[in-house]
Order: structure tokens, then sequence, then C-alpha cells
């Protein structure tokens, strides 16, 4: 399985507490190309990780499009959803025991996850062995995954989560409270799916290293794509809307209301704040 | 997955186990419900079978040679097969009767029986083998001195009384103890059950060798083993008749009622045992949907993981079910054993005969559905959470409240249940779909208390915290708050309401048993007297108990075309009898008054002869006339001298009386015998009678006082004579062309004769050549030995009146419970054989071995189980509560809530659930009486006897209580069980 693209096209999702309705994305542009790597970044209550429930299908957009590959996943029915967790989709969640049966041993955790990929293309279904040496957990497949350690259990999460084999590989904070070691296992372990199977990967991440070590990093802020930071460098995103975020750092200086001219000259675009002083 | 699946059952061996072990009961009880029903039915066979009357149990044949053709020759020397039915004993006698040679006063019976040897036992001699050889009653042998070696002549009579001409030479080889005659052996034969000095037993051709008529007859006798299996039963008694009228048998038989009782029996039986065990069965799958349901949403975490790994539907199904079907599957064996084990305990423990127990389709299949239905449980119980989406499953929230929805369901479903058990019980007859009134209504109402509670526990709460009281509050809310409350209430109520409904049918049985056994059998004790005449009997009575103060003469007499008859001597009646109690009940000494409101006129004549000066007025050509005097000997036998034939003219006539030398006899009457040919016309003057002596014995003042006589109803087709007072004494005469009734009686009682009656009464007892007029002077509901359908009389009054003419009579003495401990052998000094001794306490236990006690038996065993599985529940749901009241406590522990208080909100909580549903339980036990316990089967048939108690003691209350108080007992040992891993993380 090759990696799958992704394409966010003004997306909202608006969920509903206590009668009142909190815009948790308010029109997410992103395009991740097939086999890339991909961190999402940004502070608490952004809506990372509502988008990247969105994309594993836990929950539909309000409005927009999510389409994974050639799949507009707002629109299957749960039924195709459930197919394409089984078969196209990793999804890796916070806190790696969630994501394991943790009486069963690692072994029997992958045999479930592929279950569905046996029944649907049973010639692309990897033995577990594979899958483990793969994640650095060769020799653990018999072991009990509430015997493992924390870094060992990260990767056995990321083991079942490449069980099927997907095109995406969507992990929410895959080195929270990990020491560095078991970190730096853990990001190789990315690297390797990535490398070796050209999957996917979009990771949810605090940490600004690990965005760093993935290469691209969309940070998201209030709902929508604020920045993308490639090679070091930051940029700022035109959204589909035509929006563009500023810096966080400006805004003291530019509080709401500001007006601003925008000066388009020698391929540069100016903004010229009015200021009457 | 087989790995996967035990990684699953060994992460939760505690709730597998749980499971595994509801599984087991439930199984177990499916399986004894119907085995122990089967058992019982069995062993209420045969107590049914032991305790029915000897017409029930036997076919009799009777045919009298010589007057029926020479079939009879036949059978008795084998050229015609008797009938045999399986199971039933065929039993012939040939009987001749006649009088012995020299005359003893007494008539006789010679007869053979088959296998009598067996039952007679010998205090002297040998049993009769070889031909003239007899064996005779003890009481024989000592009246008449015949012993070991004697030999009498015995002539055979024609049943008339006509005799026979040659006499047979007999030898006595032999002394039998008098037997109980009412063994079914004897067939309630009275030639051989009730005949005085009891017959005299040889072989058939002794008895052939007689001349005369012979009474050849066939008993099929029943043993228990007949009514196993009743397949072709009635087919084999219709050809058991068949074959006895064909060989000109007169067949009678009242098995089919014998039948109907067994089947009656095991109806109540098989139907109440098994739907006992519903309820029993329901609790089980219950605690283990509670159980599996609370498992479940400690897995959701898991289920979501197999939900975000998009394991196909059918797996994602199955992986929850199958840890919970595995336990229930395994448990089905070890089930089916158990309730085997336990059933044959409790049958060799409870039932009379200890049954053996047999696997049966029925018990099978109950098991089987037991099973299927803990599978339907499990999967009910998670059906919901398997169907979840993955996003609802990894938010681990689970929703508290419900919808209207639910509530609607919820309501509805209490109300069905109430309707359904109101419609149970007056849909069906007694036991059966009835028991399931108490689960009905118990769950209706459990249900509604449960929703009815939840509002103001949430107002009283928050009230009581506000207030301060922190563990009450708390308690109080969390009946309304926690999840599974309602389930819980709702569980016990329908246990309180299955156990307070068993203690009421069973206290209200108990009372009715034993208030049955106290009135119906009479007094604290009955013995029945071979038959003897009721002055006899009442002056035995008087010998062993001269102040009345514990024994009484009774005789009960079958009239036709009126209810049964008990006839007690009333003077003794309120020290002796049972008397019932009750609303409208007059007191035994109301009764007495009321039954003989004077004493009876008795003319007493003592001598060895008697004078009687006679006045033949006139007479028809032709005719002669005798008087005929009515006398009782002072043993109570009728005495009948007679006079020559009257001539013209006035003339003393002597008629020898030697019986009543020594002790007077009773003068009851006498009669002008006329032999005339054409027409009836006579007229004679009776004058002072006088003895040897010349004491006048019955003098002219009583002869003319005319209103001192009875006659017959005077009617055309039945003249009676006319009666004058004449100057020299009484003057009977006729004068009429057809037969005139010249019988004139000493009225001795008061016409009508008062007597006490449940109903209505005819306006005269018919009896031979009679009529005596009658009336109800006083109304009883019920009366001792009849219960709510009879006519009690006094003996007195009836022997004077009605016995000397009735055709049976059943004689007895009814004894209070301070007779004297030698009473039997004072009896016995008195002349009185005993028959047979039944006291109180033996009816009551005859009840207690029949089918509606072995049922009630089994209902209480099941409402105790119900307590029982109960409790478990509790505890299983503590298991459960644990990581969630730990989360509750470390929540409110660092705000200040003391650890003693949430200790005892723990408790209290609980404690509420089991303090509401009791309170709904004894509602419910209350309902499911009023509307069910006409239904409860306390007799296997409808009996016209004593009605069940309205309400029961209240001492079956303290019942209720203790389990009350265990259910709380339960409550703090659930709270300690929730609370241990709680503390451990709290700390």
């Amino acid at each position: 399985m090759t990696g799958l693209a992704v394409v966010c096209r003004r997306v909202v999702h608006i969920y509903r507490v206590d009668g009142n309705d909190v815009v948790a994305l308010a029109g997410v542009d992103l395009d991740i190309a097939a086999g890339e790597m991909v961190a999402l970044v940004g502070p608490s209550g952004s809506g990372k990780s509502t988008l990247i429930g969105l994309l594993a299908g836990l929950m539909r957009a309000s409005a927009g499009q999510v389409r994974i590959g050639t799949v507009d996943i707002s629109r299957v029915s749960d039924g195709e959803m459930a197919r394409l967790r089984g078969t196209e989709l990793g999804v890796v969640l916070q806190g790696a025991r969630r994501n394991l049966l943790p009486y069963a041993t690692v072994r029997s955790n992958i045999w479930l996850a592929q279950r569905r990929a046996a029944k649907v293309r049973p010639g692309d279904v990897e033995s577990p062995e594979r899958i483990l040496a793969l994640l650095g957990l060769t020799g653990a497949g018999h072991q009990r995954v509430e015997d493992l350690a924390p870094g060992a259990a990260q990767r056995a999460a990321l083991a079942v989560a490449m069980a099927a084999s997907p095109g995406l590989l969507l992990v929410d904070e895959p080195t929270s409270q990990l020491d560095r070691a078991a970190r730096d296992e853990v990001l190789a372990a990315l690297a390797a799916i990535n490398a070796e199977r050209g999957t996917t990967v979009v990771a949810v991440t605090h940490d600004p290293e690990v965005g760093a070590k993935l290469g691209r990093v969309v940070t998201i802020r209030d709902g929508r794509v604020g920045a993308e930071g490639r090679n070091g460098r930051e940029f700022a995103v035109i959204a589909g809307d035509g929006t563009v975020q500023l810096p966080p750092e400006l805004l003291d200086s530019y509080p709401p209301g500001t007006l601003l001219a925008v000066e388009h000259l020698n391929g540069k675009v100016m903004l010229v704040a009015d200021r009457e002083d | 997955m087989i790995t996967l699946l035990l990684a699953m059952l060994r992460a939760r061996l505690g709730i597998a186990a749980t499971t595994f072990v509801l599984t087991i009961f439930a199984v177990a009880v499916a399986l004894a419900g119907p085995l122990y029903a089967r058992a019982a039915a069995d062993s209420a066979l045969a107590v049914e079978v032991h305790a029915a009357p000897t017409v029930e149990r036997v076919i009799t044949g009777d045919l009298l040679t010589g007057v029926r053709g020479p079939a009879a020759v036949d059978v008795v020397s084998g050229k015609i097969k008797q009938p045999y039915i399986r199971g039933f004993e065929t039993v012939t006698s040939v009987l001749s009767n006649g009088v012995l040679n020299p005359d003893v006063g007494e008539t006789f019976w010679l007869g053979s029986r088959t296998g009598v040897c067996e039952h007679l036992t010998l205090i002297r001699g040998r049993c009769a083998n070889a031909d003239r050889e007899i064996v005779i009653r003890e009481d024989t042998s000592k009246e008449h001195g015949f012993d070991v070696g004697s030999d009498v002549e015995f002539m055979a009579s024609s049943f008339g009384g006509g005799r026979g001409e040659e006499s047979i030479r007999l030898t006595v080889v032999g002394v039998y103890q008098t037997y109980l005659p009412t063994d079914v052996y004897w067939a309630d034969r009275f030639m051989l059950a009730g005949s005085e000095g009891g017959p005299f037993f040889t072989n058939d051709r002794t008895v052939r060798s007689a001349d005369g008529p012979q009474l050849l007859t066939t008993d099929l006798i029943a043993t228990e083993e007949a009514f196993r299996d009743r397949s072709t039963l009635d087919a084999d008694i219709k050809a058991a008749m068949d074959i006895l009228s064909a060989t000109q048998f007169q067949p009678h038989t009242e098995v089919e009622s014998l039948i109907d009782h067994i089947e009656d029996a095991e109806e109540t039986l098989l139907s109440s045992l098994i739907v006992a065990t519903l309820p029993l069965i329901a609790i089980c799958w219950y605690v283990m949907f509670l159980a599996i349901v609370g498992a479940v949403q400690h897995r959701r975490g898991e289920l979501a993981v197999t939900a975000l790994r998009g394991v196909p539907g059918r797996l994602r199904w199955w992986l929850p079910n199958a840890e919970t079907m595995v336990p229930v599957l395994a448990g089905a064996i070890p089930g089916f054993l158990f309730g085997y084990a336990v059933t044959a305990a409790l049958a060799a423990w409870l039932l009379p005969g200890a049954p053996l127990v047999t696997p049966t389709l029925p018990a099978v299949a109950l098991a089987v559905l037991s099973v299927v239905g803990a599978l339907l449980t499990a999967v009910i119980a998670q059906w919901r959470v398997t169907r979840e989406p993955v996003s609802n499953l990894l938010r681990q929230v689970v929703r508290r409240g419900d919808s209207n929805a639910a509530r609607a369901v919820e309501a509805v479903a209490g109300v069905l249940a109430l309707v359904a058990g109101f419609q149970a019980a007056t849909a069906a007859g007694a036991g059966g779909l009835a028991l399931l009134v108490p689960l009905c209504f118990g769950l209706g109402i459990g249900m509604l208390a449960g929703r009815l509670v939840a509002a103001p526990a949430e107002r009283l709460g928050r009230r009581l915290i506000r207030g301060g009281r922190l563990a009450l509050g708390l308690a109080t809310i969390s009946v309304s708050r926690r999840p599974g409350s309602r389930a819980m209430v709702a569980l016990l109520t329908v246990a309180f309401g299955l156990f307070g409904f068993a203690l009421t049918v069973t206290d209200t049985a108990a009372r009715a048993w034993e208030e049955r056994a106290h009135v119906e059998t009479g007094a604290y004790r009955v013995l029945s007297i071979v038959p003897v005449p009721a002055a006899r009997l009442m002056d035995a009575v008087k010998a062993v108990d001269p102040q009345g103060n514990f024994a009484m003469a009774a005789a009960t007499v079958q009239l036709p075309d009126a209810p049964p008859v008990v006839a007690v001597d009333s003077t003794r009646l309120a020290r002796v009898a049972n008397w019932p109690a009750g609303p409208g009940q007059p007191t035994a000494a109301q009764a007495a008054a009321t039954m003989r409101p004077q004493e009876p006129v008795t003319k007493l004549v003592r001598g060895n002869s008697l004078f009687i000066p006679l006045t033949l007025n006139n007479i028809g050509d032709n005719s002669t006339a005798r008087l005929e005097l009515d006398m009782i000997k002072p043993n109570g036998e009728r005495l009948n001298p007679i006079t020559s034939a009257i001539q013209p003219g006035t003339a003393i006539y002597e008629v020898t009386t030697p019986d009543c030398a020594q002790k007077a006899c009773r003068f009851t009457g006498m009669a002008v015998s006329l032999a005339a040919f054409g027409r009836q016309q006579v007229s004679v003057t009776v004058g002072e009678i006088r003895n040897e002596s010349g004491e006048v014995v019955v003098d002219r003042g009583q002869l003319t006082d005319l209103t001192g006589w009875v006659q017959r109803k005077d009617t055309a087709g039945k003249p009676t004579g006319d009666l004058s007072a004449a100057g020299n004494g009484l003057t009977i005469e006729a004068n009429s062309p057809i037969a005139v009734d010249l019988r004139i009686w000493v009225r001795s009682v008061p016409e009508p004769m008062p007597l006490l009656s449940t109903g209505d009464v005819p306006e005269g007892f018919a009896a031979v050549g009679s009529t005596v007029s009658v009336q109800r002077a006083l109304a009883t509901p019920m009366l001792p030995r009849l219960g709510d359908n009879g006519i009690m009389l006094d003996l007195r009054y009836a022997e004077l009146s009605i016995m000397p003419r009735a055709e049976a009579q059943r004689s007895e003495v009814w004894l209070s419970a301070d007779a004297p401990e030698d009473i039997l052998q004072r009896i016995g000094s008195a002349g009185l054989t005993i028959q047979e001794d039944i006291r109180e306490s033996d009816r009551l236990e005859l009840f207690s071995r029949q089918a509606p006690a072995l049922a009630l038996g089994f209902l209480r065993l099941a409402a105790l189980a119900a307590i029982l599985l109960t409790a478990a529940g509790l505890i299983v749901a503590a298991i459960l509560d644990r990581s969630r009241r730990a989360e509750d406590l470390s929540a409110l522990l660092p705000h200040g809530l003391s650890r003693r208080t949430a200790r005892g909100s723990a408790v209290l909580g609980r404690a509420f659930l089991v303090l509401i549903s009791v309170v709904a339980g004894a509602i419910a036990t209350a309902a499911a009486w009023l509307v069910a316990r006409e239904v409860v089967p306390v007799y296997t048939t409808a009996v016209a006897a004593i009605p069940l108690p309205t309400w029961p003691d209240p001492t079956v209350g303290n019942g209720y209580l203790a389990a009350f108080v265990f259910l709380l007992g339960t409550c703090w040992v659930a709270a300690r069980v929730a609370r241990r891993e709680g503390e451990g993380t709290v700390q």
C-alpha cells in the first residue's frame, strides 16, 4: 500500500456543549501529499485533535470536504468508514495503551487489527513479525501489552495501527510522557514506516522537536491553519477564503480591528497599517 | 481468536466466574423444577393411592350362585379366567352364610379368599389348609368357647334366612387376631370387614361343599404400580369390567375417582413446580444481566479499540459475546449435574418414599431453555454497546438518565407485568400460571417503585446534605443517581414479593390443613368401632367414661337423598368434639341444647315374661291377629316377641322375654300383626302389661295417652290404623279394603326432630318403612367431621327414631386429648372392637404428604433461593461498582468528606434500596395474595370443607423481617466488597 494524499477544504467542525455551539475548526484548508510526513502543532484547544479525529473518521465535519486518497470521508457510510479504518487508515490515539487490548499479547493485538484487511485484501496482509521488525519490536510479539515499557507500548500501538499496511497513519501525541530515548525510538519508527512503506504520516504533537523531525509542521490556530514551517522557515498560509493569519506575536501590535492596506508590488505582498498617528 | 478469547477470560475471571456460577444456578433450577415435580408426583401418587378409600382402589365383581346360572361354577373351578390388570392384585372369594348347629344365636360367614393366610395374624394354631379346616376370630373363640381342635357344625342358609338341609363338620385349627377391616385387602366387603363374630376362613372346596347359595367375589385390588403408567389403564379397567359382566358377575368400581385424584395431584405438581422455577431462572438471568451490563461498561475502551481497527462487524460482535457465552456454555453441564444432585438430595430429604429422580424430557428442555436464555441475556446486555459508534466508545462516558421513550417503555413494562399477573391469576386454574403472579406483580411494582422514588429521593438527599447530614444525604441521592438502582429495586422487590407470597401461602395452607384436620377428624382422636347398635355403643362409652369427660359415642349415617349425617351423644359434645370456631358459629353447648331440647322418653320393661291383656273387639272373616312388641334388648339388639293368635273376647297373652329378665329392655312400640284375606278389619284393645311378678310395666295411663304414640304418615295408598283410648287400654283398629299399617311407636323424641345443618335439610329422613320428619333447628357454617356440608343430630334421638330403621351406620368413639392412656383397653373391655384409630395429627400428616404440600414446600425453597440469589446480585453489583465507587470517594475525600461518612453512605445507599424494596415487596405480596389466593394449590381436589383463611397469621411477618435483615446485612457486606479496592486508590 502506498501513501495516501489528504485534502481538507474549508473544513468546519462545530461541537454542541450544554446547548451552546463551539467552533472547533473554522475552515481548515490543508493538502498533504501521498507519502508525506506532517506534524500538526498548536496550542491546546486550537483544534488539532479535532482535525485528526475528522481525518480518522471518528467524527464528521460540520461542513467542508475531507478527502483521503480519492475518498471524501465526510460522505461515506459508517460501514465504509469502518472498512477504511480496517484497511487504509491507521490511527494511534493519545496514550499508547488506549490503542491496545492490555491483557492480550502484541501479536494478538496485531492479529485483531488485521481482520478487516485479511477479509478485504488478504494478499496484502503482512506477518506480525515483519510489522514488529519494522517497529523495532522483534521478539516482543508474545509479550502482553501490560508488560511492555512505555516506549515499547507506543511502538506496539504503532505496530497495531500499521497492521493492515494502511496508506495513512494518524498519530496523536506519539511521544508524550516518553523519555528522550523512547521518544527517539518512536520517531525512528515513524520515519521507518514512512521510508519503507511510503505511508503518509500525520502526527499531532506539542513537541517542536518532533515537528522538526517530521519535516513539515502545520500550525493550527483558532481552528484554522495558522502557519506552516518548512525547512526551518515559518510561512503564513493563505486559506481557501483568502484569509491569512498573522503570527501571534504581531497581534499585540496590531489588535483586531486594525486596518491594513494590502500592496502587491514586484512579487511581494505588503500589509501596511493605516495609523492616524 | 481462541488465544484472544482466553486472554479476555483470564483478564476478567471474576465476571466469567460470576456468569459461570449464575448459569449453573439457572440450569440447576430449570432442571430441578421439573425433576422435583416428577419425583413429587411419584411420591404423591403413592400417598394418594394409600390415602384413597378402599372403594376407589378396587374393582369388585359379585355373583350369587344358584341365582345367575352355572357360570359361577366354572369360575370357581377355574374354567373361566379371572380378569387381570397390570398393577392390580386379583383376589377371589367364595362365601357362604349360615348358622352353627346347635345355634348360638348368630350367623356366620364361611369363606375362602386368595392369600388370606398372609393377611391373618394367628394367635393360636395355624392357618387352614386342608379340607374342613377353619380358622376363627379371637372374639368368637372367646365368646363361644371354640378353640384349636374344637369341632363345629356349619349349616348353610339361604341369604334370605332359610336354613339349608345339611350341615358340614369343621375343625378349628387356628384363632386369628381381629384384623383391620379397612385394609384394602378386604375390599370393603361387609361380610369380611364388618360382620359380627368374623368369618371362618377355610379353603374353596370346603366352602363349596356347604349346602345353599354362595357368594362369589372377584376383587381387583390396585397397588400404586397400577397408576404409574396410565396410558392403557382406562381400557384395561373397561376390559376387566367387561370380563366380569361376561361371566355374570356384577362389577363395580370407583377407581376412576382415584385416577382423577392422581392426575389432579400430578397436574398440580407439574404445573406448579415448573412455574415456580421460572422466577428463579428469571432472577438468575437478571443478576447475570446486571453483571454483564456492569462489566461491559468497564470494557468500553476495549470495544473502542476493536471498532477503531475496523474489525469486521461479526467479529466485533462475537468477541465480547463469546467472552460471556463461554462461561455460560461451560456452566451448562455442571449446572445439569448440580441440579440433578440437588433434586436427588431434596427428593430423598423431603419427599415421602424418597422416590428415584430420573431425567425427563421437560426437565432437559427447560434446562436447555435456561442456557439459551442465559446466552440471550448475555447478547442483550451487550447489544447496545456492540453497536455504538467508535467515538461514543472512546469517550467512555456512560449516558446517565433516560430518554422519555425509555421512561415510557419502563412504565409500560411495569403496567404490563401487573396486567399479566392479574390475567394469570384469573385465567388459570389452581396452581400453574397463577404462581407467576408474585413474579409479575413484584416486577411491575418494583419497576414502578424504582421510578417513583427517584425524584423524592433526589430532593430529600439535597435537603439532607444542606442540613449537614452528609452520609444520609449522599445515600439518599445515590438511590436516584446510582446506575442500576432501579434495576436493583425491581430485583429486590421481586425477591421480597416471591418470599412474602410463599410465606403467606404456606402459612395459610398450613392453617387450612390444621383447621381441616381439626374439624374433619371431629375430635382429637376417633376410634372406628365394629358396628354395634347405637344403644350398645352409648352404654359401652358410658361404662368407659361415666362422667362424659373425654369419650363420646357417635355414628355416621348415610341416608338416601340427604347430606352426610353424623349423630353424636350431644350431652358430651362440648367436652369431646373439636367444635369449629368462626363467624356465625354457635357454641357446642348451644348446638347440644338445640339437638336435644328434652330428655327422650323411654319406657323400660323388665321381666322374663310379659302378660298382655288383649281384647279382640272385631276381626274380619278368615283373619288372624297377633300383637308383636317392639323392644330393644339391654345389649342394643332388637327384640320382637309376638303373641299367639288373639282370640275373640278378652284374654291375657304371655310372651317370653328372657333377655329382659336381668336388665330392663326398652319398650319402643308394638304392632297388630294381621293376617287377612280380603278386607283388613280388626279392632284390638291392649291393656296394662305386667311381668311375671305382677308388676305393671306399661300402665293404662301410658297406653291411653294418644299423644305418646307415633304412627307412620297416613296416606291413601298405605293407611294407618286408628287409635283410641278405651276404658281398659288402647284400642288399635282398622277397616279398609287395602293393607293397613298397624304399627305404633312410643313417641320418644319431639317431632319433627331438631337437628343442626350447614344447609337445607329434607322434610324427613326416609328409613325402611317409615319417614322421620326433621327440621333444622339451628344453622351453622361448620360441623365437626362434616365441614361445611352435613347434618348433625343427637345420637339418642336418632337411635330412638331413625337408627332402628336405618340401613347403614358406622360406629365411632370420639375422644378428647385428655383421654387416659389405656383408653383402648377400656374400650375393648366394654365390649367394643376397635377397627381403626385415627388422630387429628394423622390427618394433618396426610395433608403434608399430598401434592399441594409438596408443591408449596418447593415454592418455599424457591422463594428462599430467590432471596439468596438476590443477595448474590447485590454482591455482584458491588464488585462491579468497585472502581466507580472508588472514584466517587477519591473525588470527594479531598474536599473534606470523611472516610466514615463515605463508608456510611455506601452502606446506607444500598440499605435504602432494600428498604424501598421491602415495602414494595409487601405491597406486591398483598396484591398477589388478594388476586391469586383462590387458585393457590392447597388441596388436590375441590373439597367441600374448610375455606382458606383470608389473611396469614401476623407471625408470617417474622420470616419477612428475617429476609429484610438478611439483605440489610448483605448490603453491609456489599459495601465492604465495593470499598476494598476503592480504599487502595484513595490512600
